[in-house]
């Protein structure tokens, strides 16, 4: 017994640990909503749009993925073609209390220049907190692969305080084009120097580049992966042990989704210089832009410091001005009683908060419509 | 090889097996040396044959120096000795960095040079195996050891994959012995030297690898954007980052060791509990520290040592403290060159001169007035002293480090913040755990070591570690001091 003694804590922890995270991962992962319905709460749903089988609005590059609008977009025989498309965060697909009426900005926006013109062809790639240096690199993705002609710009305070590209856009940066052209601008070059030489399978492995341990390594994990589950879900439960983390902070601290999220000096700068390079690239390759700021609920008090959301209204608006493009505040747009509530940020006990981001599918219904009216008077449908 | 990796725990294990299963000592010494070169191979095996340089170069000039009894011919030896592994330092590590500099001063004085375009990679671990080397090469010439005749037990000593890449820095007294006796496999080694690796994996995979990015961000922030309160904050998320970084790395190459029967010197002693700038490198990277007093400081300051070769032996002592002075500015530059060809790190080594040398003054002083300073404002004092210190270490350059220190001391820089909030409360915590820590390990230390409740405890700690070890356990950053 004094040989086993000692190491008893060590194997017993052991064993111990493995039987958790199985059941770590029967409890949370196979049982959790995928990723982008957990970003978005009960209340909310993510829908994606299609029209009998064609993929008009799509997320990222792994989910509801980006290539899948653009191979859809090139069955269409047409030699007049033309792509119309709209970026933004998830206000674009999350729909608040769905069994109101299920109905997008994005399908009313399809729908309408579908209807007027057979080859305008309106495709949305939305993403959660969608900032502008993902927005810069989409466009790249965008004009390169479909013969954009116009762009609708979504952009949200919030999404200031995000900078960096995230896993589901790295396989934009796999196109050497795409690469040329973000060398130009030194957002573009930012982005590179940072992700340039990341793949998605390097992900988890970034400090064996270019090492022999690289393909042991990846060897060993695919080998575990195939009979330990919990071992390929490994990205979930980190992800799981982070949001109870980010709500035990919130819990702690009081914050709710109306707290007050301060301007990031650092982050809206590089922000705002991916837009302002953003338009500079489309004024240069004769695409049309339209920018407008994101509504948001107005009947509460709004979860950022007054003076610095309208300065980024003004920052926003003088770089239209600057490049002769459209800028259009819609920060009221959608009325108090469209919009609805979102899980709290601060607990797993099923309460509720004001949703200050996602509106019902009657308030698309009014973004889709005030839109369609603007980009006619814009011209867009001729 | 990576030890923050999937391929190291299976690696280990292997050779745990292996190793106990083994009938004698020469194979296990056998299976020591070929599997650290397995180990370095993992990260290139090109460069496997500069290590074996080294480790050959000293195994002959050794033997030669314990023949040799006239001292002209012994100190030509060591003199060999240096040029080798100091040249082999030079090229790698300093050979652009010097080149670049020698530009710069040139085009000063209005002589214009190309820039040499040189591509040179630097072997890992180089710094560390080369100061091994030196240092048992110096230890045969002052007579401290003999030199070792078994070619593969003195490989085996320099290379030895727990310590190769990043320390600690192993004196060949500390050992060589180990190395040559049979030892015999006690399940508490095993117990212990597992806990170790666990525990400085989650050093170093939750807390480093998740301070990481709040770091890179911060210095990614231009200078006119941050405020002073971000400078600290940077500073105090840097000063843990690199303590859990290193720290684990020195707890897994312990446990490692450990779990073959050998036994390291410790590295660290809860650094940032420190009382003064000089109590800070008593507990920090302890080896590199008592080396560079033992095989540097000592000889510049002319002070020899008596039997026993090394300071614990004492010292024979009548130096001028200009002298003294002198030396150690010199050697805290070369400390701070060790870790990098940059002036950063010169700058680094400095400013930890200049505190060294000032909390000198400052104790000289006390003595003469006979007061005694408690300890807590000793640490109060001291680490943010410390931390400040991180910011050379860290910053791509000698104008950003002296922007962040002067914002510092600009009033009018503390009204604004230009980070994310996460990065502050972190910081704020991380200080908070650093006292807990310390607190609670003295309380474990005196009050439940050796008791039966300290078994459930253990069970209790473990069973928290390992699963979020085993969640993010993936090689996404290498450790910092793999650069040096």
């Amino acid at each position: 017994m004094h040989i086993i003694k000692p190491i008893l804590p060590f194997t017993l922890a052991f064993l111990a640990a493995i039987l958790l995270l199985n059941f770590f991962y029967g409890r949370s992962v196979l049982s959790a909503p995928k990723a982008e319905e957990l970003a978005l709460g009960q209340d909310n749903t993510a829908y994606f749009a299609q029209d009998n089988g064609y993929n008009f609005h799509c997320g990222d590059f792994l989910y509801f993925p980006i290539p899948d609008c653009v191979q859809d977009f090139n069955t269409i025989e047409s030699l007049e073609k033309q792509a119309y498309l709209l970026m933004g965060n998830s206000q674009l697909h999350g729909i608040n209390q769905p069994e109101l009426g299920l109905s997008s900005t994005s399908e009313i926006l399809y729908s309408y220049f579908k209807e007027r013109d057979s080859n305008k062809n309106f495709l949305t790639f939305s993403m959660p907190n969608m900032n502008m240096q993902e927005q810069f690199l989409l466009f790249e993705y965008a004009q390169m692969t479909l013969p954009l002609k116009k762009l609708l710009l979504a952009v949200s305070f919030d999404n200031t305080r995000e900078t960096g590209i995230r896993e589901g856009l790295l396989d934009a940066l796999e196109e050497p084009e795409i690469k040329s052209n973000l060398k130009a601008s030194e957002s573009g070059q930012k982005i590179l120097d940072l992700y340039g030489d990341t793949s998605i399978e390097d992900l988890d492995l970034p400090a064996l580049k270019d090492t022999p341990q690289k393909s042991v390594e990846f060897w060993l994990n695919s080998r575990l992966s195939t009979f330990w589950n919990a071992w390929e879900a490994r990205g979930s439960l980190r992800a799981i042990s982070l949001i109870k983390l980010y709500q035990f902070r919130n819990y702690i601290f009081g914050i709710d989704s109306s707290s007050t999220r301060k301007k990031i000096p650092a982050r809206y700068d590089a922000n705002l210089l991916a837009l302002k390079e953003l338009l500079a690239r489309a004024k240069a390759l004769e695409i049309d832009v339209v920018l407008y700021s994101a509504p948001i609920r107005g009947d509460a008090k709004l979860p950022y410091d007054l003076k610095e959301y309208q300065d980024f209204k003004i920052d926003l608006q003088a770089l239209t001005v600057e490049h002769d493009f459209t800028f259009v505040d819609l920060q009221q747009l959608v009325p108090a009683q469209y919009w609805g509530v979102v899980d709290s940020l601060n607990s797993t006990s099923g309460s509720t908060e004001i949703d200050f981001m996602h509106f019902q599918g009657f308030g698309h219904q009014i973004l889709g419509d005030y839109l369609t009216e603007l980009l006619t008077a814009e011209g867009w449908d001729r | 090889m990576i030890f923050n990796s999937l391929t190291f725990l299976v690696f280990l294990t292997l050779i745990v097996i292996f190793y106990w299963l083994l009938p004698s000592q020469k194979l296990r010494i056998f299976l020591i040396f070929f599997s650290s070169l397995t180990f370095y191979g993992f990260w290139r095996v090109e460069f496997i044959p500069v290590m074996l340089f080294s480790v050959v170069l000293d195994y002959f000039i050794c033997l030669r120096l314990e023949k040799a009894s006239l001292e002209p011919a012994r100190k030509k030896l060591v003199f060999l000795s240096l040029i080798g592994n100091l040249g082999l330092l030079f090229y790698f590590k300093y050979l652009i960095f010097f080149s670049n500099t020698a530009i710069g001063f040139a085009s000063l004085i209005g002589i214009d040079l190309d820039p040499i375009a040189l591509k040179i990679i630097l072997p890992l671990g180089i710094s560390f195996y080369t100061f091994q080397t030196i240092s048992y090469t110096i230890d045969v010439y002052r007579r401290v050891i003999q030199a070792e005749r078994n070619f593969l037990l003195y490989a085996s000593y320099v290379t030895f994959f727990p310590q190769l890449v990043a320390g600690p820095i192993l004196r060949g007294r500390e050992v060589m012995h180990q190395l040559r006796d049979k030892l015999v496999f006690h399940t508490s080694d095993l117990a212990w030297g597992l806990r170790r690796v666990f525990f400085g994996l989650f050093l170093k995979v939750i807390l480093a690898d998740n301070i990481a990015p709040l770091v890179d961000s911060g210095f990614a922030i231009s200078i006119s954007q941050m405020s002073a309160i971000d400078v600290w904050t940077l500073s105090f998320l840097f000063g843990f980052q690199i303590y859990f970084d290193f720290s684990a790395y020195s707890h897994i190459a312990i446990g490692s060791a450990r779990m073959l029967g050998i036994r390291f010197p410790e590295n660290f002693n809860f650094p940032y509990a420190s009382s003064s700038p000089r109590d800070f490198w008593k507990r920090w990277h302890i080896s590199l520290s008592s080396w560079i007093r033992d095989y540097l400081y000592l000889p510049l300051a002319g002070i020899s040592l008596k039997q026993g070769g090394n300071s614990e032996g004492g010292l024979v002592s009548a130096i001028t403290q200009t002298t003294k002075d002198k030396a150690l500015i010199a050697t805290w530059a070369i400390m701070g060159l060790w870790h990098g060809a940059n002036w950063t790190f010169v700058i680094w080594g400095l400013y930890h001169a200049i505190w060294i040398f000032a909390y000198r003054i400052f104790s000289k002083k006390r003595d003469k007035l006979n007061f005694t300073t408690p300890a807590f404002i000793g640490i109060v004092i001291t680490l943010p002293i410390m931390m400040l210190g991180w910011i050379p270490f860290r910053a791509p350059d000698l104008e950003t480090t002296f922007l962040m220190w002067m914002k510092v001391f600009d009033i009018s820089a503390y009204s604004s913040l230009g980070m994310r909030e996460n990065a502050y409360l972190i910081a704020f915590l991380l200080v908070i755990m650093q006292f807990s820590s310390k607190g609670i390990y003295t309380f474990s230390q005196k009050y439940l070591r050796g008791r039966s409740i300290a078994l459930p405890i253990e069970f209790f700690l473990l069973i928290i570690i390992i699963p979020f070890v085993l969640i993010y356990l993936r090689p996404i950053t290498q450790f910092i001091y793999f650069q040096f």
